[in-house]
Parts: structure tokens; C-alpha cells; sequence
């Protein structure tokens, strides 16, 4: 049953070190789960159309399709959809134009499980 | 100067593309996220301004150009679904006012639209433009005359900020970016320093001021900014208007000079120019975007079939595939190498062709599922009752006609999950439950089957209301009714009797139509399943095959006739063995390992299944004028059972079948098959052998769920065999 007040993170990464570390900083918060891990834009958008997560972890460069366009698209499907940028080094400008697109924050890889959770703590808590 | 004939021209062109800028606007209408007609709609609006221009209609001509600038620059610009929508009316009510035109002209009062239309569209479609602002710092351009009103304004407030950025911060301009769209929402940023254009390149270090203008106080504006990360200080200084006042003007001129510090994006066409243009001669751009989108169109990648011409294919193949078996039959008699060696290569061939038949028929579970949110959407709005529809596993494939018909099962499902299952909002806040259900379609590939799970966190199954409607109506026992599991008791349920005579407040509304659902579901070979947790929710399952159309099964013989088991429901075929046999409670079980398995005698099952209704307890089942026959029989069936087969549903439903004889395996085709005259419904269909007989396919999962309901499962009899 799904009766738990969690709130349900989709964490998008071609890579599954990421997608690993991610995941366990986050599903260590009382507050959010992840609940399901797309390796690509593309799955990404069907992810949140079937499963309306309350955020969403987006890798930039990915094979298929890039977390640019998809950011786009996913605000295009939900206007309110909470987006975090997962970036690497030196990426500044594909970080702009993920935030132009409309995502919420970033987070920089390499990162230690405190920013995550800083990061998400402030979104989440700002769009309860 | 236009001849007749030119004008006739000019009026089917133009309400040819008048009709293709209807077609897509109502496209962008029904999915404003996919905004992939602009393309067309440019090219419409391009071709209708030219053809306007050259009958003389000037006005109607510039109408049309407004809008081709406008689908030109939008392409690589993103669109929020309101922005859309103002978008489609515009151009709906420009598309009617270029119908008239044609109209018109028609027939024979050719009149030009007049100016001030063209303007009221130029300054809409403006309005739903907001590209004349900075790329980071959100400066948008001021008009002269607004800037007394908003310095006039006693409901602003004008504030000097002054923000420190962490100095570990390595995305500047990011950062810069977040503060500056988190102010912008509540109120406007006027000017800055270091001056925009400076903030704009990251060409500062990490501090700056903002002039910026709000109806909020100076708690609002801390509030949206503490929530942003990175920020090391930030200090407020209210301005009073004439101090703030140079800002203001600064970012006028700013504006007015074109003094975009992001290069501005360019358009493809000559604005104003164009439109003296002979349309013969397109810009170059247009020749670009045309062999563009020749090329896209170029690449056909994928095929529509109608599924009619599919379904043939597919009963063409089945037959082929009983013509190979009749071959393989008679080659295995006559043992020609030549011949044999051929066939060899052919049936390699065909397994392929199978393979590719097979993935022809699977389609996504998305596909029809998706549609469900739709579904969940206005039941909830009818029933008051707010819920959240999660899709699992939409990626699962499933045969395209199997999917088809789990459709009307599945919304029968989901609508009493919301209609009796989900509580109202506050009815679950008063249970401590989120005042938000939640209901969850997920898809999970097993084996050879699909399980689709519908699962609600609601108010679950009253099982005792079951209990007492199932020994009210004679279903069960008082006995029974106590010891029955909740499980074995929901599968009662799903019984015609049962489910049309309870009333909706049984079984929290379930009882309706169960038994119509479990009956599709049978008609699949599928299963059905509920677990329901007393307050909590329910979860009804389905399991059924993903295809069903050619598979491989096992040809066996009882008491001289052949049947057949798909091959997927077998785990392991063993000789027969007597000894093997043990006894609980007077019922037989197959010894494997330190696991006692229920043995189904197939020869038996049948023949009984035709004289006795198949609940009846196995004691009862011997008919006293039947007791020689049947010893008779027993005997004879001594001597011929050689075999046993195992078939597992799951870890703990399994049966082991005795059977006489066994063949090869094949391909089989199944054949729907409905047994009106036996009792023996647990049959999947009907194929025909190589030698052209007609042989049973035996639907083992029916079987064994049946079976489960006589016997106690396989976890309490592995602890009630010791005793034995």
C-alpha cells in the first residue's frame, strides 16, 4: 500500500553510481523516497506522466535524450514539476539553460549527501 | 492584373490552407505540449501572406505576416500550456477572419481587412511575446509613460538590495539567474549594480544591488530570498520615488537603444521586407527549413498496418504452422534425409517468422493504460473524491488482443476501487490516512504471464460480512465459513450467484459485476486474485498469458486421447512412481524432496468433473451406483500411469498430474474451444496435431487454482504431514 506521507523522488541518470548515490542519500531523509530511477530523458517523461513524482534529480547529458529537453518537457506535462539539476564541473552553461527551462535548483557532482539534502530540503519544504 | 482563372486558383489554394491551419491548430489545441504544428502553421501563414499580397490584400497580407514572425521566432522558444492556448485562440479567431476574406472574395466583394485589426493582432501577439527582457537578470523594457504611474503608485515599494553570493559558489550566473526569477515573482527587478549588462556576462564578484519595486514588504521579499541557497547576506534599504526614479529611467534607455546585452534571436525572414517580395523568389532561409523538413519527412522509420490485415497474417501463419506439423509427422515416418534436411532449414525459418509474428502483436501496456488517468480523473471529480493515479511498469508488453480485452475488466475494476474503495477526503483524515488515495496500476512481466495489479489504499474488504452473506446464501457452510482462509474465501466472491445477489454495501460495493470481470478474465486464461487489507486497502490481480497465440506445448495421451500442456506451465516431468505417493486427510500427495504435492489424475479429474459439480468434497464424490465402474477404471488406470508432471503456479500452488503417456513437443495454434456439454471447463482451446486429430489444450493454472480450493495449501500440509 502506498500510504506513507514520503515524498516521491524520481532520480534520472544515465550513470548508476549516480543513480546509487543518490538514492541513498535520499531514501535516508525521513521526509522523501526515491521511487523510481529513469536512465534517460525519454523514460524520464513517461516516468513522471505514470508515476507524478513531487521531484525529480536530472542528469544533463545523457544518450536518447539530454536533461535539458527533457526539464522542458517535463514542465510543458506539469507546470509545477520540481526539478533539480544534477551537473558535473564546468557545465555553468547548461545549468543556466536548465534553469531558464524552469528547473528549481542544482546540485554539482561530485556532491557529499549534506548538499543533496540541503538542496532538496529547501525545495521541498518551499513547494509543500 | 489577375485573370479569373487566376483567382480561382487563388480560392482553392487558399482554403486549402486555411483547412491544413484549422487541422492544426486543433492538433495544438488537443496537445498544447507538442508544438510541432507551428512548423506547418509557419508555412501556411508564409504561403497565405504572399497570396494575399498579390490580389491586392495588403492588410490581410500583414495579418498573415504577424503571425508567420511570430511561428518563426517561436521555435526555439519553450511555451508554457496557458501561453499555448491564448495562441490557439488567437489564431482560431485570425483563421476565421481569413475565411471570410476567401468568402468574400468568392463571392466577388474581394474587401481587405482594415488596419486597426491588424494592429489589435500585432499588439496580442506582442503581449503573449515576453522575449524583450535580459536573459539572467529579467530587466524588462519600460515604457516612458509607465514610469510616473508606477512612481506614483502607493501601493509599491521600492527597495535598494544588496546581496552577497557565498564566494564557494561556482555557478555565478546561475545562481544570479535563481534570485533574480525568485524576485521577479513578486514584483520587478528596475536596475542593478553592477549595471545589467554586467551581471548578465558574470563579469562581477560576488556582490551586487538590485533596485527592485514590489507590493510586498520587506518580510516577503527576505522570506523568498532565504529560501534560495548560497546566499551569504542580504541587506534592504526602502527607497523613497525620486530616489528610485533614475533606475527606472536607465532601464528605459536600456531597453529603447536595442541594448540587449544576449544576442537577440534572429529571424529567419526579413520582417518587414518580405512582404513586397515576388513569393517565387523565397529567402534563403525557407529554402533551408524546406529541404529540413524533406528530410525529416524522408526517413520513414515505422508503418501503419491495420490490424485486420495483422489478425490474417497471424490466422494464415497458425494454419501454416498445422500444415508444418502434418509434415514433420509424415518426414518422421518415412525418414528421407533429402526432404528432412529441408524442412530443417524451413522450420528454422519459421521460428523465426514466429519470433517477428509474435512482437508484431505485443503492444505496450501504456498504450491503453495511460487512457485510465482520464478515467480516474472524472470518477474522482463525480465521487468528491480526490486521488492520485500511478502507472507501474507501462513499458510491459502484452498481445495487442489480450490488452484489448482486459480493457473493460480493468475499468470496472479501477471505478469500484474508487467508487467503494477509496474513502472521501475526509472520512481518511479522520482515519489518519493522507486525505489524498492513492490508486496504482502496475504491470510486471513473469514468466510467460502479465501481472496487472490495481491496488487502493482505501477501506479494504469487510471479509466476516462475506463470511455470513456466503453461508447466507447456501455457498458455504458455518463450518467452512470459519476456517476458510480470507483469501480462499475471496475467490467465493467471484461467483455469479454470489456477486449479483449481494448488495453494494457488502463488500464495500465489490460485489457488482465481480463475477462478470473474473469470467473476461477466464475467458483470457487468466487469473484473478483479491487481497484486502481491513482498512488499509485492496489489491486485485490479474495474471494473464501475454500472448496467446502459437506456444509450445507437451503432448501427452490419457486413457487414449491426446491432450496438451504449454510448455511454460511445466517445471519437471518425472517418471511415475507409486511408492511416491503419500496420504493426508485421504487425499493424495506426490512426494518431491520434503515437499508434498497435491496429484491431480487427469483421466479422473475429467470424468468427475462431468458428474459432480467441482466443489464437492472428494468423499462425496463416489456414487454408490458408480463404485464398480469406478474401481474398474482405477485398476485400468494403474496399469497405464507412467508419468507425472509438475506444475507450479507459485511457491505454494502446485500440482503434480499423472498421465499416461508423453510425446514430442510442438508449436501449437490454439483454437478457442467452449465446452457447453462438459464440466470440464478448465481448457485453454483446442488445437490439431500433425496427424490432423483434435487435442485438448489444458488450461493447468485454472486447474491448480481450483484444486487450491479444495485442499489446504502446500505451507500448512508440509507441517501437517509429520503428524500423518
Amino acid at each position: 500500500m502506498t500510504g506513507n506521507n514520503k515524498r516521491r523522488v524520481l532520480v534520472v541518470d544515465d550513470a548508476a553510481f549516480t543513480r546509487n548515490m543518490l538514492k541513498k542519500i535520499i531514501n535516508k531523509t525521513e521526509y522523501a523516497e526515491v521511487i523510481a530511477e529513469a536512465t534517460n530523458g525519454k523514460q524520464a517523461v513517461e516516468m513522471y506522466q505514470d508515476l507524478e513524482p513531487d521531484l525529480v534529480t536530472m542528469d544533463l547529458v545523457m544518450p536518447e535524450q539530454g536533461g535539458i529537453e527533457t526539464t522542458e518537457q517535463l514542465l510543458k506535462i506539469d507546470t509545477g514539476a520540481l526539478i533539480v539539476v544534477v551537473s558535473a564541473l564546468g557545465q555553468e552553461a547548461l545549468v543556466l539553460e536548465a534553469a531558464k527551462k524552469g528547473a528549481k535548483d542544482f546540485i554539482q557532482k561530485p556532491f557529499k549527501p549534506d548538499q543533496v539534502i540541503e538542496v532538496l530540503e529547501r525545495i521541498l519544504i518551499k513547494n509543500k | 492584373m489577375a485573370t479569373e482563372e487566376d483567382m480561382k486558383l487563388f480560392i482553392s489554394e487558399a482554403e486549402d490552407l486555411l483547412q491544413r491551419i484549422e487541422l492544426e491548430i486543433l492538433k495544438l489545441e488537443e496537445k498544447p505540449a507538442d508544438t510541432s504544428p507551428f512548423q506547418e502553421l509557419y508555412f501556411s501563414f508564409h504561403s497565405l501572406k504572399g497570396m494575399m499580397a498579390m490580389v491586392g490584400l495588403e492588410n490581410t497580407s500583414k495579418l498573415c505576416h504577424s503571425f508567420e514572425t511570430m511561428l518563426d521566432q517561436s521555435k526555439d522558444k519553450s511555451f508554457t500550456k496557458e501561453k499555448v492556448e491564448s495562441l490557439v485562440d488567437l489564431m482560431f479567431s485570425t483563421h476565421d477572419i481569413l475565411h471570410e476574406v476567401v468568402q468574400d472574395v468568392k463571392t466577388g466583394n474581394k474587401k481587405d481587412i482594415d488596419e486597426a485589426t491588424v494592429n489589435e493582432y500585432e499588439t496580442q501577439l506582442q503581449g503573449s511575446d515576453d522575449a524583450e527582457h535580459l536573459e539572467i537578470t529579467f530587466i524588462k523594457k519600460i515604457e516612458k509613460d509607465e514610469i510616473d504611474s508606477i512612481l506614483g503608485n502607493k501601493k509599491l515599494n521600492f527597495y535598494n538590495i544588496a546581496i552577497q553570493i557565498q564566494s564557494s559558489c561556482i555557478f555565478k550566473k546561475v545562481r544570479l539567474f535563481f534570485i533574480f526569477r525568485a524576485l521577479n515573482d513578486i514584483g520587478q527587478i528596475a536596475w542593478s549594480n553592477p549595471e545589467p549588462s554586467k551581471l548578465e556576462t558574470g563579469d562581477f564578484d560576488f556582490d551586487f544591488n538590485v533596485f527592485f519595486f514590489t507590493t510586498k514588504k520587506q518580510e516577503d521579499i527576505d522570506a523568498i530570498l532565504e529560501e534560495i541557497l548560497e546566499i551569504e547576506s542580504k541587506k534592504y534599504k526602502q527607497m523613497d520615488p525620486d530616489s528610485f526614479k533614475p533606475y527606472l529611467i536607465k532601464s528605459h534607455q536600456l531597453m529603447s537603444e536595442g541594448g540587449k546585452v544576449s544576442a537577440p534571436t534572429t529571424t529567419r525572414l526579413p520582417t518587414g521586407a518580405a512582404m513586397d517580395d515576388d513569393t517565387s523568389e523565397e529567402p534563403d532561409g525557407v529554402d533551408d527549413l524546406i529541404s529540413q523538413f524533406e528530410q525529416d519527412s524522408s526517413q520513414i522509420t515505422s508503418i501503419k498496418v491495420d490490424i485486420e490485415t495483422l489478425e490474417k497474417l497471424m490466422d494464415y501463419f497458425g494454419e501454416l504452422i498445422v500444415f508444418k506439423n502434418q509434415l514433420s509427422q509424415t518426414l518422421s515416418e518415412r525418414a528421407d534425409w533429402e526432404i528432412g534436411r529441408v524442412f530443417d532449414g524451413m522450420d528454422k525459418l519459421f521460428l523465426e517468422i514466429q519470433e517477428i509474428i509474435f512482437k508484431l502483436k505485443l503492444v505496450r501496456v501504456s498504450s491503453t493504460f495511460r487512457r485510465y488517468k482520464r478515467l480516474v480523473r472524472d470518477v474522482s471529480k463525480e465521487t468528491g473524491k480526490d486521488v492520485r493515479f500511478l502507472l507501474e511498469g507501462t513499458d510491459v508488453e502484452l498481445d495487442r488482443k489480450i490488452l484489448e480485452d482486459l480493457n473493460s475488466p480493468l475499468i470496472h475494476i479501477i471505478r469500484n476501487a474508487i467508487y467503494h474503495g477509496i474513502e472521501s477526503p475526509d472520512e481518511r483524515e479522520r482515519t489518519g490516512k493522507p486525505r489524498r488515495g492513492t490508486l496504482k496500476l502496475s504491470t510486471l512481466r513473469k514468466e510467460g504471464s502479465v501481472h496487472i495489479k490495481v491496488t487502493d489504499d482505501g477501506s479494504g474488504i469487510n471479509y466476516e460480512k462475506v463470511r455470513r452473506k456466503a453461508v447466507q446464501l447456501g455457498e458455504l457452510t458455518e463450518d467452512q465459513a470459519e476456517t476458510l482462509s480470507d483469501k480462499e474465501l475471496s475467490k467465493i466472491m467471484f461467483r455469479p450467484g454470489f456477486s449479483t445477489l449481494s448488495s453494494a454495501d457488502l463488500i464495500s460495493g465489490r460485489g457488482m459485476g465481480l463475477a462478470i470481470v473474473a469470467d473476461k478474465i477466464k475467458e483470457l486464461s487468466g487469473e484473478i486474485e483479491i487481497e484486502s487489507t481491513p482498512g488499509k486497502g485492496t489489491t486485485f490481480t490479474l495474471v494473464v498469458p501475454f500472448s496467446r497465440a502459437i506456444l509450445k506445448a507437451q503432448l501427452l495421451k490419457i486413457a487414449g486421447d491426446l491432450y496438451a500442456i504449454p510448455i511454460e506451465n511445466i517445471n519437471q516431468i518425472y517418471f511415475f512412481r507409486r511408492d511416491l505417493i503419500e496420504y493426508v486427510k485421504g487425499e493424495e500427495y506426490y512426494r518431491l524432496d520434503d515437499k508434498l504435492v497435491p496429484i491431480i489424475r487427469l483421466r479422473e479429474y475429467m470424468d468427475l468433473a462431468d458428474s459432480t459439480s467441482q466443489m464437492a468434497k472428494p468423499e462425496e464424490k463416489i456414487d454408490l451406483s458408480n463404485a464398480e465402474n469406478l474401481k474398474t477404471r482405477e485398476a485400468e488406470a494403474a496399469l497405464s500411469e507412467k508419468i507425472a508432471i509438475l506444475c507450479k503456479k507459485d511457491e505454494s500452488n502446485a500440482v503434480v498430474f499423472i498421465v499416461d503417456e508423453i510425446f514430442q513437443q510442438m508449436d501449437i495454434v490454439i483454437k478457442p474451444f467452449r465446452s457447453k456439454f462438459s464440466g470440464f471447463q478448465e481448457v485453454l482451446g483446442v488445437t490439431i496435431t500433425g496427424d490432423g486429430s483434435i487435442c485438448l489444450i489444458i488450461d493447468v493454472l485454472s486447474i491448480i487454482s481450483n484444486v487450491s480450493k479444495e485442499i489446504k495449501s502446500l505451507q500448512s500440509l508440509k507441517e501437517a504431514a509429520p503428524v500423518q
